[in-house]
């Protein structure tokens, strides 16, 4: 099936009704920045189909909860008048050629709403508008009576249903955050339902049930017919009635292993998601408690070190300052005993008196008796001579040495010769009490890295826990009690319904032994007449021969089907890891779990992939699945995808490409954020088919865009 | 580098060509028995048929069964 | 009166400039508290101004003010009563480098002076090095490395 155009009329940012893509078989890209309507062209698609749209952040809305959002706002901004009309369609045709042995018939799907303007205001209410239901129909040309036909409503969907495959619709499109709401890869049923849809599987069950019960049909008529022959007919339909209750006996009980064994992978998948909570639980108080320590540790730590840091600032600014300058301290000293001895030479001078002056007693002598007993002249009390005498003894008794000034340097440099010696004592101390400092500080802030990293480390390991698992470990302790309770259950179903599904295989087993007892009884009743041959015996041999080995059929076409898918999605991801350094390994589905998983050569699990690898996974998983589709189904789907450029290196992205534009008649690939010199780029690539570019303009030549005036412009490159 | 890829520009398999297979296979081509071959084929292929009328539910499990056992009777001589 | 009494009046007078780029950066706001990571690395003007003339004197770098702007930041009293030491040891190596020698015990004026030509040095000494690298004082382990880079000269 391909897709052969999409027309868009004022849908989201597409105005008017020139909006018209032409795609072709092969690859089909569509490039555009940012807000240009590439994943509204997106949303088209998914709303003609299946009339919703997604909201980002929220879900799948239907049309009818989505007012008028969705309506071009170009379109509604010029609308001026009351009962003026809009209408929003888009229309898809699609070229079905999955029909045997039919034409190929062309559908066109359309899907329209209208709006009619209620009241002038706010045009971008939904108040002020008519709102009326979107309205579906598809147009095609009967094979038969090669008449156009459009069907509407249920007959419609009937179409799109028979075009588009609910159980595979969901692989052929996706994008973006709608990515997860339509695939859960988590979820064992989804793989298994895609491996259902795709496969033979469900075909092998219903092989199986029509060649058994053609088998038993079979047995027990040859039987009856057999009896009539007999020559104990009593006996015979004696032992045939046996033989039919234990028939019909070992039917019920392989119905009810069919039950139990349901019930019973249910309860495993219970005991499964159990598990994995539990063990999650269980790491996570230890580890939350080393992480506390840890915290707690490091608390200290930060503690010493500041008062490491207090401490180291108040020595500055007290002594350690001082570091270096000794030796000014020593000229300082110098200077303190220059002047000592400056001192101590007048002091020495002193004592030594010049001849013309007598020494003191004898001045005093003098004075007191008021005569110069030199010049042996009177010299009474006050008068020149007396004055002159005392001022000599005055001079002396203040020597020069304790001269005002001399006296004040003295005391100062007496209290500074001190202090010089207590600042020599302490500046001693000061180079190792630096060292010592620093060195306690540098040992704390090693010791603090280290525990910063072990708190990383914890940190991380709670975080796997909780990105691994997907649960919440913030309740702790009741929620452990409570998973180990239903641990315990679910254990005890699960044995139990073991040892009935044993128990029941069992009496099957007798049942089968007592039949063919039974049936050798049977046989050994003489017939009346021996050359009377009863058809059913001989059909008999081929319905048990065939059914018998159809019984087996199943599983293993089953297994080999995943492998298939395994290795197909390998290709492609083999394609990609080789051109990007930065994912590794395989993909493997895991055959209980059907979880995906990134493993190594060895089936080990690589834990390093992140969303975007994960991402990718998916992408390869669904392009076997889709690939393989088309293959098992003899149908061909295209193949339409928001490319994940932005997980993805440029390289890896054209292997990607490449790949897909090899594996699918058609598909169509919305790529993110290409620049417009990147266009170039792809439009040579001989591998690309069709190229189209989305653009936002405005006709006003604003240069910013403004949404009642912006649209997007289809440009077509290629095609 | 690559293998070839994986486009069938040939005729595809139909899904009773395949199912048709997997008995063939499953049965070693009727190898461990004494039946007629000729006669198991033919069942094979109508059954393989029926099964698909099934899957496209053009018709239910009770009356191809019906149907396998008439062809049955038709092709299998005493 | 002794000199550490008539000191304690005086002023010790700097440039503004030296305030600006140098004290502030390196010094705590008045009246801010906060936590040790954005604390400087002296919590009191007079605790920069000293550091500061101890690396002029250490340098004999010796620039006088001038008429430039300068701002009378702080009494001698607050060195004296904050510092303990440090304020002997700023007198002391005042006295040490000035030209009056001994006598300038007595001459509170002078030791200012010497202390003030002497910071003002050690500003610009600073200020070269800030020019070199802006982010020098940035990281407090400078200073003890500044310290213990200084050379003993050997008499």
């Amino acid at each position: 099936m391909i897709i052969k155009s999409v027309k868009l009329k004022n849908f989201q940012s597409y105005y008017g009704e020139k909006n018209k893509i032409e795609f072709t078989e092969g690859l089909n890209i569509i490039a555009g920045s940012i807000a240009s309507g590439k994943s509204k062209l997106f949303d088209a698609f998914y709303w003609v189909l299946n009339d919703k749209i997604f909201v980002t952040g929220k879900d799948w809305v239907f049309t009818k909860n989505l007012g008028i959002s969705f309506v071009n706002d170009k379109a509604k901004n010029e609308s001026t008048a009351i009962d003026d009309l809009i209408e929003t369609s888009v229309e898809i045709v699609v070229k079905n050629n999955n029909e045997r042995g039919s034409k190929n018939i062309n559908y066109t799907i359309r899907r329209q709403f209208l709006i009619k303007r209620r009241e002038l205001g706010d045009c971008f209410s939904s108040e002020n508008w008519n709102i009326s239901s979107s309205d579906l129909s598809v147009e095609y040309i009967d094979k038969v009576t090669s008449n156009a036909e459009i069907a509407k409503n249920q007959e419609a969907k009937d179409i799109i249903e028979k075009l588009f495959p609910s159980k595979i619709s969901p692989y052929i499109w996706f994008q973006g955050e709608a990515l997860d709401k339509l695939i859960d890869f988590d979820n064992k049923g989804t793989i298994r339902k895609a491996i259902d849809y795709i496969s033979y599987v469900p075909l092998y069950k219903i092989m199986n049930n029509i060649i058994s019960e053609v088998d038993k049909k079979i047995t027990n008529r040859a039987r009856k017919e057999i009896g009539k022959l007999t020559s104990d007919i009593s006996k015979y339909e004696e032992i045939s009635k046996k033989i039919e209750q234990k028939n019909a006996s070992i039917s019920n009980n392989k119905q009810l292993i069919e039950e139990k064994s349901k019930s019973l992978a249910l309860r495993k998948e219970q005991l499964d998601e159990v598990e994995r909570v539990l063990a999650a639980l269980v790491e996570f108080p230890v580890l939350n408690e080393e992480k506390i320590e840890i915290e707690n540790d490091l608390n200290t730590i930060g503690e010493s070190i500041q008062r490491l840091d207090i401490n180291e600032r108040k020595k500055f600014s007290s002594l350690w300052m001082l570091y270096g300058t000794k030796h000014l301290f020593k000229s300082a000293a110098d200077r303190l005993i220059e002047f000592e001895d400056y001192r101590q030479s007048l002091i020495s001078k002193e004592y030594e008196l010049p001849e013309d002056v007598p020494g003191d007693v004898y001045l005093n002598k003098m004075l007191d008796q008021e005569i110069c007993l030199i010049c042996d002249r009177p010299a009474e009390k006050n008068s020149n001579a007396w004055n002159n005498m005392k001022a000599k003894l005055n001079r002396k008794l203040k020597p020069e040495y304790l001269s005002e000034e001399n006296e004040k340097i003295n005391k100062e440099v007496g209290g500074f010769k001190a202090k010089l010696g207590s600042l020599s004592r302490n500046y001693d101390s000061i180079h190792d009490e630096i060292l010592d400092h620093r060195k306690k500080l540098n040992e704390a802030y090693e010791e603090r890295i280290i525990y910063q990293d072990k708190l990383q480390q914890v940190k991380d390991d709670i975080d796997k826990l909780y990105n691994k698992r997907g649960i919440d470990i913030s309740d702790g302790t009741l929620t452990h009690r409570k998973k180990h309770g239903e641990y315990k259950t679910l254990n005890e179903i699960i044995t139990n319904l073991n040892r009935k599904i044993e128990g029941t295989k069992a009496s099957i087993r007798d049942a089968e032994m007592d039949i063919a007892q039974l049936e050798g009884e049977l046989s050994k009743i003489q017939r009346s007449n021996d050359s009377v041959k009863v058809i059913e015996e001989e059909i008999k041999k081929y319905t048990k021969y065939l059914s018998s080995h159809i019984a087996n059929i199943e599983e293993s076409e089953y297994n080999k089907l995943i492998n298939l898918i395994e290795s197909e999605a390998n290709m492609s991801f083999g394609e990609i890891t080789s051109v990007n350094n930065t994912i590794d390994g395989y993909i493997k589905i895991d055959r209980e779990t059907f979880r995906v998983l990134n493993v190594d050569n060895d089936g080990r699990e690589l834990e390093n992939y992140n969303t975007g690898h994960y991402t990718l996974m998916k992408m390869c998983i669904i392009n076997s699945i889709i690939s393989l589709t088309n293959e098992y189904k003899d149908a061909s789907y295209p193949f339409i995808t928001d490319a994940p450029t932005s997980n993805l290196d440029n390289k890896a992205t054209f292997a990607y490409l490449q790949s897909i534009s090899e594996t699918f008649k058609q598909s169509i690939v919305i790529t993110k954020d290409i620049d417009e010199n990147e266009i170039d780029n792809i439009k040579n690539k001989d591998y690309v088919k069709g190229l189209f570019h989305l653009k936002i303009k405005n006709d006003t030549g604003n240069s910013v865009m403004d949404r009642k005036e912006a649209f997007t412009n289809i440009t077509t490159i290629k095609n | 580098m690559k293998t070839q890829k994986k486009i069938k520009l040939k005729i595809m398999k139909t899904t009773n060509d395949k199912l048709l297979e997997s008995i063939i296979k499953k049965t070693g081509n009727f190898k461990d028995t004494d039946l007629d071959k000729t006669i198991l084929l033919e069942i094979s292929k109508k059954l393989v048929d029926y099964v698909v009328e099934v899957d496209s539910s053009t018709s239910k499990e009770g009356s191809v069964a019906k149907s396998l056992e008439n062809d049955l009777y038709n092709k299998i001589n005493l | 009166m002794n000199l550490v009494t008539e000191l304690s009046d005086k002023r010790l007078k700097y440039k503004v400039i030296h305030r600006k780029s140098i004290m502030d950066r390196l010094s705590d706001v008045q009246g801010s508290q906060s936590d040790t990571k954005s604390r400087k690395y002296f919590s009191q003007l007079w605790e920069c101004y000293t550091w500061a003339a101890i690396i002029g004197f250490i340098n004999d770098k010796r620039v006088p003010l001038g008429s430039g702007s300068t701002d009378n930041a702080f009494k001698f009293s607050v060195i004296y009563n904050n510092g303990g030491e440090l304020a002997d040891a700023l007198i002391l190596l005042s006295m040490s480098k000035s030209n009056k020698g001994y006598k300038a015990l007595i001459d509170a004026d002078e030791i200012i002076k010497v202390i003030e030509e002497y910071a003002n040095g050690g500003f610009e000494i600073i200020q070269s090095l800030l020019r070199e690298d802006e982010d020098y004082f940035n990281n407090p382990d400078a200073f003890i490395e500044e310290l213990l880079e200084r050379k003993e000269l050997n008499l």
